[in-house]
């Protein structure tokens, strides 16, 4: 229970800031670096609509029922965002 | 001959502007509104995304069927309506075994209408709507308004994350003031 909490709370706030952090002076990043930071945002904006999205679909609380949405729920924004960043680093490996 | 000289030795750019305190200091505002104005916007994307479309569905919850609409007429007068505990009794037969066994959340009597709702505390929170004289139920279903409610406010995961709701709303103002001030003055940044 903590731990899908803090996952939550890294989609919601730590990685929006990280990205932040990430795109400021922009233009002075490697090309690696800015392939990664367009992986990472695509990633967690994809989490960030399947979040918002499973939140209210059906509109009934998530704990109880099926165990994949209360899963995607919590940890969408992270996966999201590490499997972006994971999918532009193999692309720029090839 | 001197008026030559006078006119090369004068500066050819144009004279700096003097920099006052306050324009300086609407500067100073600026920069800062800017990066307010970014970083909690983006903080607070999600967080508002999620209360935006929480709030508009419960406006418009009827119309989308979020909460059931029955409508019915007093079958006798208030005072001949069964006993609280009765209609509970019968709430309890008609509800699924789960809602029953989750016990009553709250009972909302409505004596112009002449009904009870009767709201059980389970996941789906399930609700029958009972006659107040003749006890008949008129509607068995979910209140999918409630659930949405508490996530608006953040109370669905727990008590204290209403804080998170407070914090997006707080994010919000500092948001609207800072844009405010950078449509009013979009030169100061500069």
């Amino acid at each position: 229970m903590m731990g899908e909490r803090v996952a939550l709370l890294i989609g919601l706030i730590v990685i929006p800031v990280l990205l932040l952090m990430a795109g400021h002076r922009f233009r002075d990043r490697t090309p690696r670096q800015r392939s990664l930071f367009w992986g990472a945002l695509l990633g967690h904006t994809t989490g960030l609509l399947l979040t918002v999205t499973l939140t209210m679909l059906p509109p009934i609380w998530w704990h109880g029922g099926p165990m994949w949405r209360d899963f995607l729920v919590h940890f969408s924004m992270l996966i999201g965002t590490v499997a972006g960043t994971a999918l532009a680093m193999a692309r720029r490996a090839q | 001959m001197s008026e030559n000289a006078a006119t090369e030795a004068r500066p050819r750019t144009a004279p700096r502007k003097v920099e006052t305190r306050s324009s300086r200091r609407m500067r100073d505002v600026a920069k800062v509104s800017f990066h307010l104005h970014l970083w909690f916007g983006v903080i607070s994307t999600v967080l508002l995304l999620i209360i935006a479309i929480t709030g508009i569905l419960l406006n418009h919850k009827r119309p989308l069927g979020l909460m059931p609409d029955i409508d019915n007429e007093p079958s006798g007068a208030f005072e001949e309506a069964l006993p609280l505990a009765e209609l509970v009794a019968r709430a309890s037969a008609a509800v699924p075994a789960e809602a029953a066994a989750a016990g009553v959340d709250r009972m909302d009597v409505r004596p112009g209408d002449g009904l009870v709702k009767i709201r059980f505390d389970d996941r789906l929170v399930t609700e029958a709507t009972v006659d107040l004289n003749s006890g008949t139920v008129l509607h068995v279903g979910e209140r999918n308004d409630v659930f949405l409610e508490k996530l608006h406010s953040g109370e669905i995961f727990g008590d204290n994350w209403i804080l998170l709701s407070d914090l997006a709303a707080v994010l919000l103002v500092i948001v609207l003031i800072s844009g405010y001030w950078l449509w009013l003055y979009p030169k100061a940044r500069a």
